[in-house]
């Protein structure tokens, strides 16, 4: 494993590279895209574990934090989602430069996917793009971020005895203006050209009518539509959908693997 | 204000621990100490909310350097092997981040930072090693006292004297309770063990004796405590000595989720740094040389 900052000087972005382990070499390379900064800190012992079964795999894995998140320079207030589109491209060429290969596939987790799928579906040649949970626009993946909020900002209301005071622009705990949200809100998965993936994998835990859809909207490169597979969680906590199952973190490894031999 | 330079290395006697050297961009002052901020439960090393990396950049800003990295096990550092204990294994990784800023920077005086579980090794450590000359301990270590007890019984008092603020807060409650979890409200899934109170009390006075710089803050979720005054009564004095400051936030929570909580924390964190260990100004070095 080799924690590292990569890009340039003013915005440099902090990434760990996991070389395989597993005694074999697949030459292909895995980017993982953390999901939106709000939900990023309960996500990252699943994405380490994830780094860890792709490399056991054979793969090389690149896990990067976004400009103005986690170590990376910058903050929240100062990026913008087409950034964080851009340093996806970043970290797939660093994971080919620092690997010496070619081939890179994505696994993106809810904001990270839809991210990810829309560097995909512009300018970024991947040979597998994996949606993990995937917000399927920016409006209903702030909506349901509010209302995880408003679950929170209840229970704290309960542990303090008076309600938690917090600014106009912020959600979950992170600052959020207006410009940010508004550019948040224009993301849209549903109507895209195809993805420059050779597959497009969807990854959920339920049988969710927006995935079936997003699974026919979406293609991959040959005009086919996505695979929706459903990993139900193990873990039958709603807390945790998804986020500390290991069940759907297997299943996406194996899936890749299975693509790549 | 200058701005930090950031450098990531693998270190300790593992080479498992990974940390973030947050540096002054023009010079780093081997004179003053330099801040250690680590995990807080199972966060990994940049904190609640990115909380260490504000700290870390803020500091920086200030002339302070500092190392943000993760206890074994915990974000991206590996496992240490053996059968230590948790605090044991946490007070082996803090001793590991001394040694290497000291290889990396030349200094060799430290201020330790930690909220909640993260108090437990720097506790341990103000007490038994001299390297650490500050700590500061957010939602640290807390006893009952008359004063609490007597607080409670008025809070509760309050709530059954009132019929509807009762029924509301037991709507609450009850709500709170039959909810299921999100992700935001998921409760710690670790326990931790307090020091005795008497041990707490000896070992906050060895700290003190040995002139050690010590910032306590409380917030409204400190366990057992519920006054500003509560520290001195658990230690038994009128007068905080100088070497002690003690706040307590009762509008905050524990991990700090409102935007200028965070930025009270980090003012507070900065200002109490400078104040305690102030800079040698380069200038001033100068006209001594000269």
């Amino acid at each position: 494993m080799l924690p590292m900052y990569f890009g340039a000087a003013q915005r440099r972005l902090f990434g760990v590279y996991h070389p395989p382990s597993g005694g074999g070499d697949r030459e292909e390379g895995v980017v993982l895209c953390y999901p939106s900064v709000q939900e990023y800190m309960r996500t990252h012992f699943a994405f380490r574990k994830l780094a860890g079964l792709l490399t056991q795999e054979g793969f090389h894995v690149l896990r990067f934090d976004y400009y103005g998140t986690g170590d990376s320079a910058g903050d929240i207030p100062d990026a913008t989602p087409a950034e964080w589109c851009a340093n996806i491209r970043q970290a797939a060429q660093e994971l080919r430069d620092q690997a010496g290969i070619s081939r890179v596939s994505i696994v993106g987790l809810r904001m990270g996917a839809l991210l990810a799928a829309l560097a995909a579906t512009s300018d970024l040649d991947v040979r597998d793009l994996v949606l993990w949970e995937p917000a399927v626009d920016g409006v209903s993946h702030l909506h349901e971020l509010r209302r995880i909020e408003r679950r929170l900002l209840a229970h704290l209301r309960v542990q303090l005895r008076r309600p938690l005071r917090t600014g106009p622009n912020e959600l979950l705990g992170h600052p959020l203006s207006p410009e940010l949200a508004s550019a948040i809100s224009a993301l849209d998965l549903r109507q895209r050209p195809p993805c420059r993936a050779d597959r497009v994998l969807i990854f959920g835990s339920q049988d969710r009518a927006d995935y079936r859809a997003l699974s026919t909207a979406l293609k991959d490169r040959r005009g086919q539509p996505a695979h929706y597979v459903i990993v139900p969680d193990e873990t039958n906590s709603r807390a945790n959908t998804a986020l500390l199952s290991t069940n759907i973190l297997r299943a996406m490894a194996s899936a890749l693997a299975r693509r790549a031999s | 204000m200058t701005s930090a330079k950031e450098r990531v290395f693998t270190f300790g006697s593992h080479r498992g621990l990974v940390g973030v050297l947050a540096e002054p961009a023009e010079r780093t002052d081997p004179a003053v100490p330099a801040v250690l901020l680590y995990n807080v439960g199972l966060n990994h090393r940049v904190g609640p909310y990115r909380l260490n990396v504000d700290i870390a950049r803020h500091l920086a800003a200030a002339g302070y350097a500092s190392l943000r990295f993760d206890l074994s096990g915990l974000g991206d550092s590996v496992a240490r092997a053996g059968a230590r204990s948790e605090i044991d294994r946490g007070m082996a990784d803090v001793q590991d981040a001394m040694d290497f800023v000291t290889a990396k920077c030349g200094i060799s005086s430290f201020v330790l930072v930690g909220l909640c579980s993260g108090v437990d090794p720097g506790h341990r450590l103000s007490v038994s090693d001299v390297r650490v000359k500050g700590a500061a301990f957010i939602d640290g270590y807390s006893y009952e006292t008359p004063g609490y007890r007597l607080r409670v019984l008025l809070e509760r008092g309050r709530k059954l004297l009132s019929p509807p603020r009762y029924f509301s807060w037991l709507n609450r409650r009850l709500g709170a309770a039959g909810q299921s979890l999100e992700i935001g409200d998921i409760p710690e899934i670790f326990d931790r063990e307090y020091p005795p109170v008497d041990e707490f009390k000896r070992d906050v006075w060895r700290m003190i004796e040995r002139d050690m710089q010590l910032l306590v803050i409380n917030t409204g979720n400190t366990w057992f405590y519920n006054y500003a005054g509560q520290f001195k009564d658990i230690l038994g004095i009128r007068e905080l000595p100088r070497q002690v400051e003690v706040d307590y936030w009762p509008d905050v929570d524990h991990v700090f989720t409102a935007v200028a909580h965070r930025q009270r924390l980090v003012q507070r964190l900065g200002g109490w740094v400078q104040c305690r260990f102030p800079l040698v100004r380069t200038e001033a070095l100068a006209n001594v040389a000269s």
